[in-house]
């Protein structure tokens, strides 16, 4: 539109320039016609100034929106032959212009406006010597008509430029519209999700960018659905078990005699260890809930040889058993000490609730293929297929019966360990043949080859 | 004098509840599994059963279904921590008394 316009301008100048050399030449034909001076009829020079604008008039052959006039003594007096279309002695308001026009006046190319038309005119006051009488001689140029013709042109371009633009507008619309449909479907789909009703999905359709990012979402959606899932069931386990010891507490207050004195000393026991059962479950359900975040485990290298031993030191507090080292594997590992520690002893503490005085429990460590396992290994009755999976279950205590100690979160939280390490946790068992507990992790940015690793058990005096 | 049998597998929570039953002058039975439950309502020895719904061996609902379809007629009332709507349903329909 604005280069159509611009040309259109350009155009317009032009036309201006044509018509300008245009009145030049037939002033010039005009001058050459004078300088000559002879009648052409007569063979004689030109009596009257009128013979000699009869005669340029007769000569002149305007082109079609031009034409041509002579006046003589302030009055129209030749007009050009009828083939010529433009008529300028028709105008009134140019003919009382021209009849102002004096003999003294220069040769002049003027415009003028008038209210048929906008002309643009050479005008050329001719005198005879001799001839009392001069003449004014006017060739002519209609300037609307002859912009007229270039700005239908240009209308139609004008015309087609806004008929494109509009086709383009409306076919954009309608392709963006279909293209957009999808998001605003993701759009109304997610303003209906809330965090009580996660299960809505955005439906997928096709195989371009759109639908590759509706899947995404539609991913992420997964995630936070079993996200908010997991939390409202670890919310839900955590009432649920918390009540157990405040009925417990509420019941054995509520049927205490404060007159008598072993009851009262037998309850408050009891009471300090119901609260300390409580204890235990609060500061479990916050471990779980921290697992939750990024800076749940921090990575440094870690010596496992040496952490093996120090695991095992602070084992030995659990109980009497015989405590081993299956095998000691001397790398270094990143690896977040002190939750490794956790999971070993929470490992250890299970072998000691389900194992008897100087049974068996083994501590190990290896390297292989990438992976560091490390595992605590006991002697006891071992774990049948059923409650080793139920074992990794919050609050399911598998081979617990009644008066067993533990709030039911020990494995969920090793669990949590070994996955915030990128790992998981293995249970090799048979019953009656003991337990093996596995944290299989990986053994990433092992700064140095395992040196050595003792494959024999060493009893620990 | 009235028998109950209690089925309740956390021995502290039981405890105060037969202290309570005694108290009150009844004669209270406490068993920790729905297996020794079974056995002992069946024998008509038991006026009422106070049922918990996490036994470790069989879920209470089981216990309680598998009691009426024995045609044993006796009042159970589920005592548990399990408030949800649906379990209370589920309870009552099951042939209980009272939850």
């Amino acid at each position: 539109m604005l280069a159509g316009s611009t040309a259109y301008l350009l155009l317009r100048d032009r036309t201006d320039a044509r018509i300008d050399e245009s009145l030049t030449r037939s002033v010039q034909e005009f001058r050459a016609l004078a300088a000559d001076g002879v009648d052409p009829r007569t063979g004689l020079p030109f009596a009257t100034a009128s013979d000699l604008v009869y005669i340029a008039i007769q000569r002149t052959l305007p082109p079609e929106t031009a034409g041509v006039v002579g006046l003589v003594a302030g009055a129209i007096e030749w007009t050009a032959p009828a083939s010529v279309p433009l008529r300028p002695e028709l105008d009134d308001a140019l003919v009382a212009r021209l009849e102002l026009i004096g003999a003294d006046d220069p040769v002049r190319i003027t415009t003028l406006e008038t209210a048929l038309t906008t002309y643009r005119y050479a005008s050329i006051p001719v005198t005879v010597v001799g001839d009392p009488a001069s003449a004014v001689l006017v060739f002519v140029h209609d300037r609307t008509a002859e912009h007229a013709e270039l700005t239908a042109t240009y209308r139609t371009y004008g015309l087609v430029s806004l008929a494109s633009l509009i086709l383009i507008g409306v076919v954009g619309w309608v392709v963006a519209g279909r293209l957009l449909s999808p998001l605003r479907r993701l759009g109304a789909t997610a303003q209906r999700i809330t965090d009580s009703d996660l299960s809505d999905r955005i439906a997928v359709s096709g195989h371009d960018d759109v639908s590759d990012l509706t899947r995404t979402v539609n991913a992420m959606l997964d995630r936070l659905e079993i996200s908010f899932a997991s939390q409202r069931r670890l919310l839900d386990d955590a009432g649920h078990e918390l009540r157990t010891p405040l009925t417990i507490l509420r019941g054995h207050l509520e049927l205490l005699d404060p007159t008598d004195a072993a009851e009262v000393a037998a309850t408050r026991a009891l009471a300090l260890d119901e609260v300390d059962r409580m204890h235990r479950l609060v500061e479990d359900l916050v471990t779980l809930a921290k697992a939750e975040r990024p800076d749940f485990v921090e990575l440094a290298p870690v010596d496992v040889g040496r952490l093996i031993d120090d695991v095992l030191d602070k084992a030995r507090t659990l109980g009497a058993r015989r405590w081993l080292i299956d095998a000691r594997a001397e790398v270094l590992v990143e690896l977040d000490a002190q939750r490794i520690t956790q999971a070993l002893l929470q490992f250890a503490a299970n072998a000691v609730k389900f194992s008897t005085y100087g049974a068996v429990i083994a501590f190990g460590s290896a390297v292989d293929d990438g992976r560091l396992l490390l595992w605590v290994r006991d002697e006891g009755q071992g774990v049948g297929p059923a409650d080793a999976e139920r074992n990794f279950e919050r609050f399911a205590r598998g081979r617990a019966g009644r008066g067993v100690e533990g709030s039911g979160l020990g494995l969920p939280i090793v669990t949590a360990i070994a996955e915030a390490h990128a790992g998981a946790v293995h249970l090799d068992s048979q019953p009656g043949h003991g337990a093996t507990f596995i944290l299989d992790l990986p053994a990433r940015d092992v700064m140095s080859e395992p040196r050595s690793t003792s494959p024999q058990t060493l009893e620990i005096p | 004098m009235s028998h109950i049998l209690i089925a309740e597998d956390e021995e502290r929570i039981s405890s105060f509840i037969a202290k309570g039953l005694r108290a009150a002058g009844y004669t209270p039975t406490a068993v920790g599994t729905g297996r020794e439950a079974l056995d002992l309502a069946r024998t008509g020895e038991f006026d009422l059963l106070v049922l918990d719904l996490g036994l470790p061996d069989q879920d209470g609902f089981a216990v309680l279904t598998r009691l009426r379809s024995l045609g044993v007629t006796m009042p159970v009332i589920i005592l548990t921590a399990r408030s949800s709507v649906t379990d209370t349903v589920a309870g009552l329909e099951g042939g209980a008394d009272d939850y």
